[in-house]
């Protein structure tokens, strides 16, 4: 084992292909720290920002230490934080689309959930570089090219004969051979990842999980090429080395394009852009309606208040969010399918992931970095609540009526609060 | 001479021919090229069909409004769908990242929303597999592995020297091996224009575009077949070989793009929307409140207006007041957040920079570009909507404003209802594609690093088939 190792190290090819691996593990794992770093610089100067805001709205709005709670659903923004976990900068998988700051106001809900991020989107759409990318597309490759010609180069080099009549036990000598070059693979992807987790002091239990499935990645490959190379009649390195790359291509591209084809053909999904259309026509043909047709289903929805002063004039802030709140609820049942749909296609790839190993990692990956759809529909949850809370804390002064002080303003629900609850 | 390198061509052919490697290789191209032109297809058709639907609803939802208050129907607003072009089937580009619908309404100047890639589940993170990819990636990386040993493998069985011994120059043998590998890739690429060319004959800019991917192709294939012969001619090893034209694979298609593009987000970051979104308003905090009796601004306005019409106090004007007063603030507004969308596009821009500077160390980035901008999915064909887009909100809602200002009347101002005619007679030029010249510069920038692209292994390759 221990001579298998120095022999492999003793190629130049191979050292710089080592080196050129460890090199790109830690610009992988440094580019994914610096992108998470980013964004956590970004939301901590938005959450010091918010809170001279929240000050200035209230100098500026403030009528003899009174707001008006209407105005204040209207024009007072609160913001909304998509904050990156420990691990995130493994894979950061949607990270990258997602606005990591939102702005939310009382409006209805539905017309500003998805608002885009200003991103340069052609470097959105390159991709990132980040370490799952790296493990899921190089890795295969570094594999390849170490294990490809494991008897091919005996044979080329004309040894394999007088090779194969010395060894006593042939078995266990390939498979040295296999597990030291496995091991030079694994450890170009473990020991970056090691030393970055013990210098940033990370927690361990994620660090163990991306181990384990970097390892059974890269035992995945080398079996595989094992596979091709041991075989009794494998002594052309060039057709090896063929097969294998297709077989990198099938399931590195090939396989989970043709999967999110047949996903996406399986469980169709409706357009945003009809949710966009339909909230629009709620919330904008509530004006032209009588205002029973609004408030009556409101006070359903909210019996507490049906016996509030009842809305004379031609404009009442009350009537206005009780119509801007129905069209979210209208629009509820179709929000839901969506969501319902995109849980289905999470599902049924984590179904191929069973099948798919490229698949398979970087799911495992995103799960351990939280920057998958299930955790967008998750945080969009979140929104939602805090919505609802921002809207609790505000009706009472609207439909009662009552005047809303500046004390009653420091006591507003903010994203952070309703998230811990 | 020309017969000469023909022969050397056709020689290279009938060795392929033999070994069957190669054969096998071109049959999975195949395959692959068809699944990306199946996957393209159904990628372009779904956003083709979105792009319909919305459209068809908008219009309807608008022509089917009712009398309204004029300013009721600036906020209800209109919405606008990216158009897409059906070469999108060859290259998608930022269709799935950019967003593609836009809302427009008075004072607010919104983003594109809906990306679709935020919805995507892991297997949305594997590249896309589209014609251009497969021009960009997997023809260089099936080229490698039949050609690597073109010409390692004559210096190997001393047939290389053997021929330069019976006076073939070293150019004819390298304009040979050249055009063995460069002739069927090109045939390939006219297939695929052809093709491309029959699928969107009847769309815009359709020969200046397509020509122009073609040319584009063709140059960096020209470039792959030119290195691959040039790394085979200096290697003395076959595996050496290999391993040298991989290793230019993996850093010219997959790391060097990737590692650009987030290096330049992490060194010019843009400013998150939201803060962009909250700058603009403390501007037009200072511009003036038009719902402020006092405000400065506002009052030299009321009194320039009373003055234009000879009156001396707001309700003997001719014309409404709340009409025109919010025509002067949609004006300054406007001016506001088109001020905001340069201060984003000049980030966007800086990154580009950031990116052209380095672009010549990866010709299938600059191929891209050229093959984005072809497909008019790239950034300067999206920038172009959304002014578009901006510009059509403008005129809009300035319209809506002269209803207000002309057709209703002051004293019973927020009681009216406007015919329903007006809307109906609405300016709402369609937004188009933006003509090719928008991308002018990223095309410019991206054939200047193909021609580089070709001159250098082409340079290096008439040096070293000259060493005897």
């Amino acid at each position: 084992m221990k001579h298998e190792l120095t022999l492999l190290l003793k190629q130049r090819s191979m050292r710089v292909l080592l080196c050129l691996s460890l090199l790109l593990t830690g610009f992988s794992l440094f580019n994914g720290w610096q992108n998470i770093r980013h964004i956590h610089a970004q939301i901590t100067q938005a959450q010091q920002e918010e809170t001279l805001r929240k000050q200035d709205y209230l100098s500026h709005h403030q009528h003899d230490g009174t707001l008006d709670a209407g105005e204040l659903g209207y024009y007072q923004f609160h913001n909304i934080y998509y904050v990156p976990a420990e691990w995130s900068f493994i894979a950061l998988g949607n990270r990258l689309v997602i606005p990591y700051i939102q702005r939310i106001r009382l409006l209805g809900l539905q017309g500003q959930l998805y608002d885009g991020e200003s991103h340069h989107p052609e470097y959105v759409m390159l991709g990132t570089f980040d370490y799952a990318f790296l493990l899921v597309f190089f890795a295969p490759l570094l594999c390849i090219a170490l294990m490809h010609d494991l008897k091919a180069s005996e044979q080329q080099a004309q040894r394999l004969l007088f090779l194969q009549s010395q060894l006593i036990q042939p078995r266990r000598f390939w498979t040295n051979r296999l597990i030291s070059r496995w091991l030079m693979v694994t450890l170009s992807f473990a020991l970056p990842l090691c030393l970055f987790a013990a210098l940033q002091q990370l927690s361990l239990a994620p660090l163990l999980q991306v181990l384990a499935i970097t390892c059974l990645y890269t035992l995945f490959w080398s079996l595989l090429c094992a596979a091709v190379s041991l075989h009794k009649r494998a002594l052309n390195a060039n057709f090896n080395a063929m097969l294998l790359t297709s077989v990198w291509v099938l399931l590195c591209v090939v396989l989970p394009n043709l999967s999110q084809l047949w996903l996406h053909s399986r469980y169709p999904l409706q357009d945003g852009s009809q949710i966009a259309l339909q909230h629009r026509q709620w919330v904008h043909g509530a004006w032209d309606l009588p205002k029973e047709d609004t408030l009556t289903p409101f006070y359903a929805l909210y019996p507490q208040w049906k016996d509030s002063p009842p809305v004379t004039e031609r404009f009442h802030w009350k009537w206005y969010f009780a119509f801007q709140h129905m069209a979210d609820v209208k629009l509820q049942p179709q929000v839901a399918a969506r969501e319902d749909t995109l849980m289905q296609r999470d599902r049924a790839t984590g179904l191929l992931a069973w099948v798919l190993p490229t698949g398979w990692v970087q799911r495992n990956l995103e799960e351990i970095a939280q920057s998958n759809v299930t955790h967008l529909l998750a945080h969009r949850q979140q929104i939602e609540r805090f919505h609802t809370a921002l809207r609790h804390a505000v009706y009472p002064f609207l439909f009662e009526e009552r005047p809303f002080t500046a004390e009653d303003f420091q006591q507003m629900p903010s994203f952070e609060s309703v998230r811990a609850n | 001479m020309m017969s000469l390198i023909w022969k050397i061509a056709l020689n290279d052919w009938r060795r392929l021919w033999h070994a069957r490697i190669p054969a096998m290789l071109m049959l999975v191209l195949m395959v692959l090229w068809a699944v990306a032109i199946l996957a393209a297809h159904h990628h372009w058709q779904d956003h083709a069909r979105n792009v319909e639907e919305v459209t068809q609803r908008s219009q309807h939802d608008w022509q089917s409004q009712p009398d309204r208050h004029p300013h009721r129907v600036s906020h209800y607003g209109d919405f606008v769908a990216k158009p897409v072009h059906p070469l999108s089937v060859i290259e998608p580009g930022i269709l799935d990242q950019s967003g593609h619908l836009v809302y427009l309404e008075a004072h607010r100047l919104n983003s594109a929303n809906f990306n679709p890639a935020t919805e995507a589940t892991s297997l949305g993170r594997f590249p896309l597999i589209t014609p251009a990819m497969i021009v960009q990636w997997w023809i260089p990386l099936f080229l490698i592995m039949i050609a690597y040993a073109n010409v390692t493998a004559d210096k190997m069985t001393s047939i290389l020297a053997f021929m330069r011994g019976n006076g073939v120059p070293g150019w004819a043998i390298a304009g040979g091996k050249w055009l063995a590998l460069f002739l069927p890739l090109f045939f390939l690429l006219c297939v695929q224009a052809v093709l491309a060319f029959a699928w969107s004959w009847h769309s815009e800019q359709v020969w200046s575009r397509l020509g122009m991917m073609l040319l584009a192709q063709s140059f960096y294939i020209a470039g792959w077949c030119l290195l691959v012969v040039t790394v085979s001619w200096y290697s003395r090893q076959l595996h050496g070989a290999l391993l040298a034209l991989l290793i230019c694979w993996v850093c010219i298609c997959i790391i060097v793009p990737r590692g650009l593009a987030n290096i330049a987000q992490i060194s010019h970051p843009t400013q998150p929307r939201s803060e962009a979104e909250y700058d603009a308003e403390t501007k037009l905090r200072t511009l003036g409140d038009s719902h402020n009796a006092d405000d400065p601004h506002f009052a030299a306005f009321k009194a320039s207006i009373l003055k234009k019409y000879h009156v001396s106090t707001v309700e003997d004007l001719p014309v409404n007041y709340h009409g025109l007063l919010m025509q002067e603030g949609e004006r300054l507004t406007t001016a506001v957040y088109r001020e905001q969308q340069m201060l984003h596009d000049t980030q966007l821009a800086r990154q580009n920079e950031s990116i052209r500077n380095w672009l010549w160390l990866t010709p299938a980035l600059a191929l891209q570009y050229i093959q984005m901008a072809g497909s008019g999915n790239d950034l300067p064909h999206h920038q172009a909507f959304i002014r578009q887009a901006e510009e059509r909100r403008y005129q809009l809602i300035q319209y809506l404003n002269q209803i207000h200002t002309f057709k209703v009347q002051q004293h019973d101002d927020k009681n009216t209802r406007v015919s329903a005619d007006f809307w109906k007679k609405a300016p709402r030029p369609p937004v188009h594609l933006s003509p090719l010249s928008v991308s002018k510069q990223s095309i410019l920038a991206g054939f200047l690093v193909l021609l580089g692209w070709l001159l250098l292994p082409a340079y290096l390759l008439f040096k070293v088939s000259h060493r005897l």
